[in-house]
């Protein structure tokens, strides 16, 4: 009898047991203060997020009760709490901790002014966290102002002021609780734009500024394809609102082109392909271009100088490439090659790719690209069927055979 | 009260009178009135089968008077597809489920009689189950008037066109799988009511029946086992064709919760071959059994009731907490009062011999590893209900913590079917090298992962090192322990059958081994057509523009190409006969006054127009039913009717509207036109059907063509279902999906392996089972007729060894 109780009793304990292993759970809670006002009832979001920024599992809502909040989210390496307040969405991103708090005392005005200072009634302005998520958007009023508030302090915040499709962008922090050190109002300028190609630079970028992947191709019959993607820095004082060409590797042919992780149009030219682009003033903007390569070399002349100049591969081992000398092997945890010294302009890359055998084993490395997510969703991995059924027949003759010889 | 709800109402009383006797016949252990159960049992099968009926027939004339049948079908559906929306959503599918359970319970009754007090027992909990589902059907009938439905219309309205069938439901597998999973539930009653019984009886110190039912036991799980079987299988191929994502299975909640009950249902009669009335299993072999239609009952609810998920459909769900109900007196009866009975017993512990290895313990394993089995999917579908109820979060259990869990599971219990059939042929000795070898060679292959997608999950999201260790594990690792089964199975075959006496036993061994070297090739199958499914997608545009490019289009990184030979795109209805959108100037009359107010579309020959300062007004069919078309503004707008013309008009109906006229239908003159060619707004438009008739080429060869494409159904919530294109191949399936919208076909092309074989296994667990079931010497079908012929074993089943 005792021995049944104690059996029945740990297989109960066994189930729990099991639950906590089948998803594991962590309380997130946190304190919303908002000053002059209150959060109760405000939403709260938790995503569970990867080490990558990606989505981990789903979200779990819940609402401000007073100043407090409190759920439990699936188990992640990082939490995205957003919470919804007066109509414009607040973040923090929790890394090894799960408890946010957060205060929105601040605020932030500003005026939009022509070249010649005088407002400007048609813009919109939207007001992006330093992690990149959108907070609040408006308009500008008849005076041309604007203002966004409660905000966080001592908080990085990206103003981007968009005039006749023309973006101007600023970067801002708000003053520390109580101190001053931070900007509470500011004044957008927005000259017209410029289509002069001279102030982009290629620069910044992770893990660089120039960045080609290399791609093998699905079997021994095909091409290798190549997407370039580069990080245009607007040096001047100017929106720049134009094309730019990016100049083809040797044979190579375009297949498609982006621009900030968005496919878009393209125009072939006598040498590469020109794409309109919008860089803001003393801003960034990525474009790439996909190109299929014509045999197993690569070789690329540049025709920007670039900083730094990263080549990573998808379907090659960097060790089985054999590339010209102002390449080597990188120190990053994605096997590249980045430049000895820096590129100019008119200096050439080759890289001579080793033939592919079999099926290229779609292991993903590199940066995250648009036309690298849509080359990895076309995979169509070889069903080894003989193989398999093969050994199978083998294994079950030949236990046959094993069984009556031994 | 309607027909069909007095011929369930009848049913019901007929039902509860029978109850009521056996239940008296038990308590006072006499055979008094027991004669009436048969009679009132089979009275209740006629009942309930002419209710079935009635309510398909009126499916098939779409008589829309009841609310049930007006929710589910339409006037457009082909005649297969409104006979299918009978069994389309809860009220229906509990009477067909009804049904078939009045029919065993018949059965039953007719196979063993009313004799002795526990056969009564038994008879009264299967009685008690049809009276149960029978009352359920009561308080929500499938026979209600539509006036239920639409409190504000007026009485006596009936609506004059059906809400449709789901879109999925519009599916030859609709008319096969739901009525196969039913008779399924439905046969599990039978072993429910002997195991409950049977504990029943034991604690009532009468000892027990199980061991005089065992025969009949066997009988019914074998055969719900087949038609369970039968049901997921037809459940996977169905979602294979019309989900259009290319695969069988996807741990949805409805999918776990008959997978659930199918795999406890092996464990069970895994653990019944071993019952011996004073030895083994005497307390696990009838718990089982009783327990499997519990849990076929609690997944049921968990998924269809809605009471898991919020506590607000109490309110509105009838059927939602009959269920509920249900589930709490069959996990009573199936469940506590086993469990109870184990605890509560005089621990009378049997001495374990030294030996370890022995055939029993082999089957112990086997039913503790389907046991886990089961646990690891009801544990999936429940703990997202607890966790819901205990901290309000809802979570959805991915599949991957299925996948995870379940795969070392049944490679154990693959190695461990391997072991139990070698040990049969070779003896101890050898049998344990066997094991040893294909163990090792299992660990191995694990390890052998030629790229990332022989690994099961390399990243799994949830980082913990269980997760780790198993996702990373190669899909290789089913290899030897396949092989191992069909080498152990064909060893034993090759010994067995042959030594077999009678040709049923010959046939029961061949079963056997049909059954268990399927199982093997569908684990084969399984992991192999979901990691080396590859799918690559292709866009083609213009295709509107009458000008389609049919050049061979190339799919970027494959050696697929495709080419678009034309497009098509069409409505359903196309050209429907007036009247079945139009109501006749007779019938409108007819229904009167409770069409006021409606918008109705009406046909009729003009036989009158009037043109008045405001509007036109055209009489139909020389009675009081007109057509007006007020004008907009004064202007002269024209109406384009002659008389003697048959027209059809839409709009608003208005009942004694104007002095001289019974009805006025008030509408536009975009609504109104001949009936020989309906404007576009009037005539109703179901189905809108886009798809591309195309080809598929591999290396320049073709390997399918076909059309593909979209329905998408307008009037239920822009509904859209694919038309896929599937070319089953002996190695893998080439399956197509065609998006087509403004002029662009998104083309994806899926090549899925080892349909072939997980098809054939399916084929070959569905044969075993039935050869079992027909031929096995002590329990089977046949033998047992012949048995009876010969007049040896009378009354009680024969008790042979099972194996």
């Amino acid at each position: 009898m005792a021995r049944k109780t104690t059996l029945a009793i740990a297989l109960v304990f066994a189930s729990i047991a099991f639950a906590a292993v089948a998803a594991g759970a962590t309380p997130i809670s946190g304190t919303v203060t908002v000053e002059n006002g209150t959060a109760d009832g405000a939403n709260v979001t938790v995503t569970p997020m990867t080490q990558g920024f990606q989505q981990a599992a789903k979200p779990v809502r819940t609402q401000i009760d007073g100043e407090e909040f409190s759920v439990n989210a699936p188990d992640a390496p990082l939490y995205l709490v957003q919470v919804v307040h007066d109509g414009a969405v607040h973040y923090e991103v929790l890394r090894n901790e799960t408890s946010a708090s957060m205060t929105l005392n601040q605020s932030l005005s500003g005026t939009v002014v022509n070249a010649s200072g005088e407002p400007r009634t048609d813009a919109a302005v939207e007001l992006t966290s330093s992690s990149g998520y959108s907070v609040d958007r408006t308009k500008v009023d008849s005076n041309g102002t604007f203002s966004f508030g409660p905000l966080k302090p001592n908080a990085t915040y990206r103003v981007q002021v968009t005039v006749d499709g023309v973006p101007y962008v600023r970067t801002i922090s708000t003053p520390g609780a109580g101190a001053t050190n931070g900007t509470d109002s500011i004044t957008v300028e927005t000259p017209p734009p410029t289509d002069d190609e001279s102030v982009l630079n290629v620069s910044g970028g992770n893990p660089a500024s120039h960045v080609v992947q290399v791609i093998a191709p699905q079997n021994a019959s095909q091409s290798p394809s190549a997407v370039e993607t580069l990080t245009l820095r607007n040096e001047g004082d100017k929106p720049f609102v134009g094309s730019v060409e990016l100049v083809a590797p040797k044979g190579a042919q375009p297949y498609a082109a982006m621009f900030q992780g968005r496919q878009t149009d393209y125009q072939k030219t006598p040498r590469g392909v020109s794409l309109n682009v919008t860089v803001p003033a003393n801003s960034t903007a990525r474009v790439g271009v996909a190109w299929d390569l014509r045999g197993r070399t690569l070789e690329k002349q540049f025709d920007r100088d670039a900083d730094s100049v990263a080549v990573v591969f998808r379907g090659y081992q960097p060790e089985n490439v054999t590339h010209s000398e102002n390449l080597e092997a990188g120190d990053a945890p994605i096997p590249l090659l980045t430049n000895t010294e820096p590129i100019s302009a008119n200096d050439t890359i080759r890289l001579d790719l080793p033939a592919v055998t079999g099926s290229a084993s779609a292991s993903a490395n590199g940066s995250g690209t648009a036309a690298q997510a849509s080359a990895e969703s076309n995979s169509m991995p070889e069903f080894p069927a003989l193989a398999l059924f093969g050994g199978l027949v083998a294994t079950v003759a030949g236990g046959f055979v094993a069984y009556r010889v031994l | 009260m309607t027909p069909g709800t007095i011929l369930l109402a009848v049913a019901f009383l007929a039902l509860v009178s029978a109850t009521g006797l056996l239940v008296r016949a038990y308590a006072a252990d006499d055979d008094q009135y027991v004669e009436y159960v048969t009679p009132l049992l089979g009275g209740a099968v006629a009942l309930l089968t002419s209710a079935l009926g009635y309510l398909t027939y009126q499916f098939v004339t779409t008589d829309y008077s009841n609310a049930y049948v007006w929710q589910n079908t339409a006037d457009y559906l082909p005649l297969l597809y409104r006979i299918t929306g009978v069994y389309a959503a809860n009220e229906g599918s509990i009477l067909l489920w009804a049904t078939i359970v009045s029919f065993v319970a018949l059965s039953a009754a007719l196979l063993r009689g009313m004799e002795g007090r526990d056969t009564k027992l038994v008879q009264s909990l299967t009685v008690g189950v049809v009276t149960y589902f029978v009352g359920m059907l009561l308080l929500r009938s499938p026979f209600a008037p539509v006036g239920s439905e639409l409190p504000n219309a007026p009485d006596g309205y009936v609506p004059t066109s059906g809400q449709g069938l789901n879109a999925l439901l519009v599916d030859p597998y609709m008319a096969i799988h739901p009525p196969v999973m039913f008779a399924s539930y439905a046969l599990l009653t039978m072993p429910f009511a002997i195991g409950a019984a049977h504990f029943i009886s034991l604690l009532r110190g009468n000892g027990g029946l199980y061991s005089t039912w065992i025969g009949s036991v066997t009988r019914w799980l074998r055969l719900s086992w087949l038609f369970l079987t039968a049901a997921v299988a037809l459940g996977g191929l169905w979602s294979y064709t019309v989900l259009g994502w290319g695969g069988i299975w996807a741990w949805d909640p409805v999918e776990t919760a008959i997978l659930v009950p199918w795999l406890f249902l092996t464990a069970t009669m895994h653990a019944v071959t071993r019952y011996r009335p004073d030895g083994e299993y005497t307390i696990l072999a009838p718990a089982m059994t009783a327990t499997t239609f519990a849990l076929a009952v609690y997944t049921t609810s968990v998924v269809r009731s809605g009471v898991f998920r919020s506590v607000h459909s109490f309110a509105s769900g009838g059927i939602g907490i009959s269920l509920l109900v249900l589930m709490g007196i069959t996990a009573v009866l199936g469940v506590g009062v086993p469990f109870g009975y184990w605890l509560l017993r005089d621990g009378e512990e049997r001495t374990s011999t030294d030996e370890w290895i022995t055939r029993s313990n082999m089957l112990h394993g086997a039913v503790l590893l389907l046991g886990l089995l089961t646990f690891v999917s009801l544990w999936g579908l429940t703990f997202p209900v607890l966790r819901d109820a205990v901290s309000g979060i809802e979570v959805s259990v991915e599949s991957q913590y299925y996948n995870l869990w379940s795969f070392p599971l049944v490679v154990a219990a693959l190695l461990l079917l391997g072991f139990y059939m070698d040990f049969d042929v070779e003896g101890k000795r050898r049998a344990k090298i066997g094991l040893g070898v294909f163990a090792v060679a299992t660990v191995v292959a694990a390890f052998i992962a030629p790229s990332e997608t022989w690994k099961l999950t390399p990243n799994p999201a949830n980082g913990s090192l269980f997760y780790q260790l198993i996702g990373n594990v190669s899909a290789l690792a089913v290899l030897p322990p396949v092989a191992y089964v069909c080498l152990g199975m064909f060893k034993r075959a090759a010994e067995r059958i042959p030594a077999a006496a009678g040709r049923d036993a010959k046939l029961k061994e061949a079963g056997i081994t049909t059954i268990h070297v399927g199982v093997a090739l569908l684990v084969l199958s399984l992991p192999f057509m979901y990691l080396f499914a590859g799918q690559a997608s292709v866009m083609a545009t213009g295709l509107a523009s009458g000008a389609v490019d049919s050049s061979e289009k190339p799919i970027e990184g494959t050696d697929y190409s495709v080419r678009i030979f034309g497009y098509s795109s069409s409505e359903f209805p196309r050209n429907p006969p007036v009247d079945t959108y139009a109501l006749s100037t007779q019938k409108v009359l007819e229904r009167g006054q409770s069409l006021n107010g409606t918008v109705q579309t009406v046909s009729g020959t003009v036989t009158n127009i009037r043109q008045g300062p405001r509007a036109t007004v055209v009489q139909l069919d020389g009675s009081g039913v007109w057509v007006g078309v007020p004008q907009a503004n004064g202007s002269s707008a024209s109406v384009s009717v002659q008389e003697g013309q048959q027209i059809v008009a839409k709009g608003r109906l208005m009942w004694n509207f104007v002095p001289n006229a019974n009805a006025m239908v008030l509408t536009n003159s975009s609504m109104i036109g001949s009936a020989n060619a309906p404007p576009e707004e009037v005539v109703p438009t179901r189905v809108e059907a886009n798809g591309v008739s195309m080809g598929v080429y591999r290396d320049g060869s073709k390997v399918t063509s076909g059309v593909a494409g979209q329905r998408k159904y307008v009037q239920q919530g822009g509904m859209q279902v694919r038309d896929v294109l599937i070319e089953r191949g002996l190695i893998s399936d080439t399956y197509v999906i065609v998006g087509v919208s403004d002029g662009t076909a998104s083309i994806t092309v899926k090549r899925i392996p080892m349909m072939s074989v997980m098809r054939l296994s399916i084929l070959m667990l569905l044969a075993g089972m039935s050869l079992v079931l027909l031929y096995d010497p002590a329990h089977g079908v046949r033998s047992r007729t012949r048995a009876k012929k010969a007049e040896s074993a009378a009354g009680t089943d024969v008790e042979t060894a099972d194996d």
